[in-house]
């Protein structure tokens, strides 16, 4: 190829040469260009955290809200955070995981009891899994070289030592509702609890402090029941936050649950509205009108110590629980009713009474049994679906029983949403 | 560097360059160089070529790409603001004023948005928008955002005056408010209002355009008048929500039906005043011409509807929306309804605005709920399933007997069984004339 020659006697370069050393320059003036503006973007939003780790099968990051994921230090002390998860969902299949919150205390070793550093709380029947924290390694930082419980022995002198005391801690579950009855109903009690909220733009899910849940879409039945998602607070401290955190941890776990379960062909589970809140009511009031349902009537004691809360009141949803508070630390769950219209919560209910009526004289199947009482019936074109339930002991103070009691509840609420009568007049 | 040159005069060496050449020949040095025959270093590579003696251009390029990266970030952030100003604590575009107020000179203030826990009375507007022509005002558009009272009767009587006029229709969708061609209302949502206690009003966002009850309106303007103000209302929403730093964001709400516009209807009949079957216009308060009274109801709450949530995710679409309210006007078409107006309140919030006007009434009703009656007010609340529930009665003046306590007993009665509250009752006694 014919080279010229410059003025100054250095060889010129080809023409075409130049042109592709141009073009060529050009492009990695660009790819500098860019490489830079990404690098600033990404450091600036932040997104280049490589110590932040995830949770529940990468659903949860760290440094968000609520309190369980974000930057917690209090009072000097330093909070440790862990994580555990099972094996990721699959279709039909549980799957749980948990994100705690621990601090080490030190202690002056004379004159401490040895203690449990687990301060009570209920674990909810998690399943043990691997310890996690992925992203960063396994290293959950709270409990290196130390133990959970004693951390002396009787008769050691002296020096002060490091406890672990659990904080904080959300447990979440997915998978179909329990199968059973008698754990259909537990779970039924404590997921439905008045005291959450029902989510809006129709997502079947409830938010409240402590606890969140949502049905997931049909997608992902199995064996005729429908799969969900829950997140709950354990420990001492059971709350995990306000409604909109809770909403929160729901929602993505029930997004990557979707995923990996194999059952996320349709929308995303999203809210954009804000949540309504809980319009609910606490009261202490038992009497002709539980729940304020006329003919609800449970004749409480002086020596009764029972907090009645009052949900959601909708023409497609009505949630009321009742609690004996006779410990104040530990209250317990001893009754619930609800009445729903909405699809995909009478979902829920499903295999939990068989085909026949409930007895004579009802519209709709259901069962009535002791202090339990179900019936579906339709109602403006719609399967609705009525539920009470009532502990020993609460069952005892309907009046005149709990078999008319239901029905008269059932008539009221049935009164109230436009629909006819479901159980015969008593 | 010596360099042997080729016959054709390029250099030789081992060819290194991009471009299609003969290889050259192998290098041999020239015996005339008198060198020994040490490998020259390799000419510098390709890319190193290029790069070399341009470190300014890779400096430049870098500070190019963070200043883009800069404000990418800046753009993303939201601080860059458009050119013309966003009104009421940046709530509302130019695009959502212009629906509101028509071009002119346009000047807005407004007063900082106050915490939530405090509250201005008596609705003294926070934020006004006001169109000049010559110095003369024209018109104004204000907004108000505040925690409504129950210690004054301000809100029970002047701002439900206005903004619980039978003329207001319910929005649709997820936000609880009412709207008409000259008020709009929404209630901030409870999660944002702190933590309400049971009993506690609701905080609302209000819109005023011009007078209460326009005279005289031709109907497809109010009605687009009503949508841009649904609108407004929505962004106003949604920039308090932002300013307070809460979740969520309503969604630009849809035209409003033709089927929701207020329409005063002559009366059926005495039996069945505000469309309510039972509710009686007795001669008694309402006098020998009760027969030549006009009505107007709640757009959307005419049918046997019960009011609780019937825009939920139950509903269908084509269902009457609610917001908890059910406003009727009664009264002579020539005189604006202006005799009586009756609602029933089954919004929890609301009714405890009106029900906290019964801790000293003037004359107390007494029945299956509680009562009382204040000469322009009378208030009666009942327990149904939903909570509170006020039925509550509002005139003007009245002569030797008062309409209100004379439809009084068969509102309760009627309204209590349409919502499924049941049987409530109230007696009413006669007043000494």
């Amino acid at each position: 190829m014919a080279e010229s020659v410059g003025p100054d006697g250095e060889p010129e370069k080809d023409i075409a040469r130049t042109t592709r050393h141009r073009t060529a320059l050009v492009l990695l003036l660009a790819l500098v260009v860019l490489g830079a503006a990404t690098l600033v973007t990404k450091v600036s939003s932040g997104a280049w955290s490589s110590t932040k780790r995830s949770f529940c099968w990468g659903a949860w990051q760290e440094g968000s809200d609520p309190e369980v994921l974000g930057d917690a230090i209090t009072d000097g002390d330093t909070f440790a955070r862990s994580g555990k998860e099972s094996a990721p969902p699959a279709h039909g299949e549980r799957a749980t995981c948990s994100v705690r919150l621990t601090t080490t205390v030190e202690r002056d070793g004379s004159d401490d009891e040895p203690g449990g550093s687990d301060p009570g709380g209920s674990d909810g029947g998690l399943d043990d899994g691997s310890d996690v924290g992925s992203g960063d390694g396994s290293d959950d930082g709270s409990d290196e070289g130390l133990d959970e419980g004693d951390s002396r022995s009787d008769g050691e002198s002296s020096g002060s030592t490091e406890e672990t005391a659990e904080y904080k801690r959300v447990n979440a579950e997915f998978g179909p509702v329990p199968r059973g009855a008698a754990q259909r109903r537990a779970w039924l009690m404590e997921f439905l609890d008045a005291r959450a909220a029902p989510l809006p733009e129709g997502l079947p899910g409830v938010v409240g402090k402590d606890r969140g849940m949502l049905v997931l879409p049909r997608e992902c039945d199995s064996g005729g029941l429908p799969s969900v998602v829950t997140v709950r607070g354990a420990g001492d401290m059971p709350s995990i936050g306000g409604e909109q955190d809770v909403a929160d941890l729901l929602l993505s776990l029930a997004n990557t649950a979707r995923a990996k379960a194999g059952c996320d062909a349709g929308k995303p589970s999203r809210v954009t509205v804000p949540l309504r809140g809980s319009e609910r009511d606490d009261t202490f009031y038992m009497g002709d009108s539980t729940c304020r349902v006329p003919g609800l009537r449970l004749a409480a004691g002086r020596e009764d110590h029972y907090n009645v809360t009052v949900g959601a009141v909708e023409k497609d949803l009505q949630t009321c629980s009742i609690e004996d508070q006779e410990s104040v630390r530990a209250p317990v769950p001893a009754g619930q009713f609800v009445m729903t219209s909405r699809p995909r919560f009478t979902a829920l209910f499903t295999g939990l009474s068989g085909e026949a009526a409930p007895g004579k004289g009802w519209r709709g199947k259901g069962r009535i049994d002791g202090g339990n009482g179900l019936v579906t019936a339709e109602c403006r074109g719609r399967p609705t679906v009525f539920f009470l339930q009532l502990d020993d002991r609460l069952e005892k103070k309907a009046t005149p029983d709990s078999r008319r009691v239901f029905a008269r509840a059932v008539n009221s609420v049935a009164e109230r949403v436009d629909c006819p009568a479901v159980a015969p007049s008593t | 560097m010596p360099q042997g040159t080729g016959a054709d005069g390029e250099p030789q060496g081992p060819d290194v360059s991009t471009g299609p050449k003969e290889p050259a020949a192998p290098e041999e040095p020239e015996a005339g160089d008198g060198e020994a025959a040490v490998p020259e270093p390799a000419p510098p590579g390709r890319w190193r070529r290029m790069v070399r003696g341009k470190p300014a251009v890779a400096v430049v390029g870098v500070l190019v790409g963070a200043l883009l990266g800069t404000g990418v970030m800046v753009w993303r952030s939201g601080e860059l603001s458009s050119t013309a100003k966003d009104m009421c604590w940046g709530s509302l575009s130019p695009d959502v004023v212009s629906g509101l107020v028509s071009d002119g000179e346009i000047r807005d203030q407004e007063l900082p948005l106050r915490a939530l826990s405090g509250s201005a009375h008596n609705g003294s507007p926070q934020c006004r928008i006001q169109r000049f022509k010559n110095d003369n005002l024209e018109w104004e558009v204000t907004a108000n955002v505040r925690k409504l009272s129950t210690t004054d009767g301000w809100d029970a009587r002047q701002w439900s005056r206005e903004f619980l006029s039978s003329r207001m229709a319910p929005l649709r969708g997820e936000i609880t408010g009412m709207v008409s061609s000259s008020r709009a209302w929404a209630v901030l949502p409870a999660s944002c209002q702190g933590m309400p206690r049971e009993g506690d009003p609701p905080t609302v966002v209000t819109l005023s355009s011009g007078p209460a009850e326009p005279r005289g309106e031709e109907r497809a303007e109010a009605r687009r008048y009503r949508d841009a103000l649904a609108r407004a209302l929505v962004h106003l929403a949604n920039g308090v929500l932002d300013k307070y730093g809460c979740e969520g964001r309503y969604p630009e709400p849809d035209k409003m039906p033709a089927s929701s516009l207020p329409e005063v209807k002559d009366e059926a009949g005495p039996e069945e005043l505000c469309g309510v079957k039972g509710v009686r216009a007795t001669r008694r308060g309402f006098g020998a011409d009760r027969h030549a009274l006009s009505t107007r109801v709640t757009p959307g709450a005419e049918a046997e509807e019960s009011g609780a949530q019937a825009n939920g995710p139950g509903a269908k679409a084509g269902a009457p929306a609610s917001a908890g309210v059910r406003s009727c006007d009664v009264g002579r078409k020539d005189d604006e309804l202006g005799e009586l107006r009756l609602m029933t309140v089954e919004d929890q919030g609301l009714a405890w605005v009106f029900s906290e006007m019964l801790r000293h009434p003037a004359v107390r009703l007494k029945g299956t709920g509680s009562g009382g009656f204040s000469g322009d007010l009378t208030v009666y609340t009942a327990t149904c399933q939903t909570g509170q529930v006020a039925f509550v009665a509002q005139e003007e003046g009245f002569g030797d007997e008062s309409a209100a306590l004379a439809v009084l007993p068969s509102y309760v009665k009627s309204e209590a069984k349409r919502i499924g509250c049941g049987e409530v009752d109230v007696k009413v006694p006669r007043l000494p004339s």
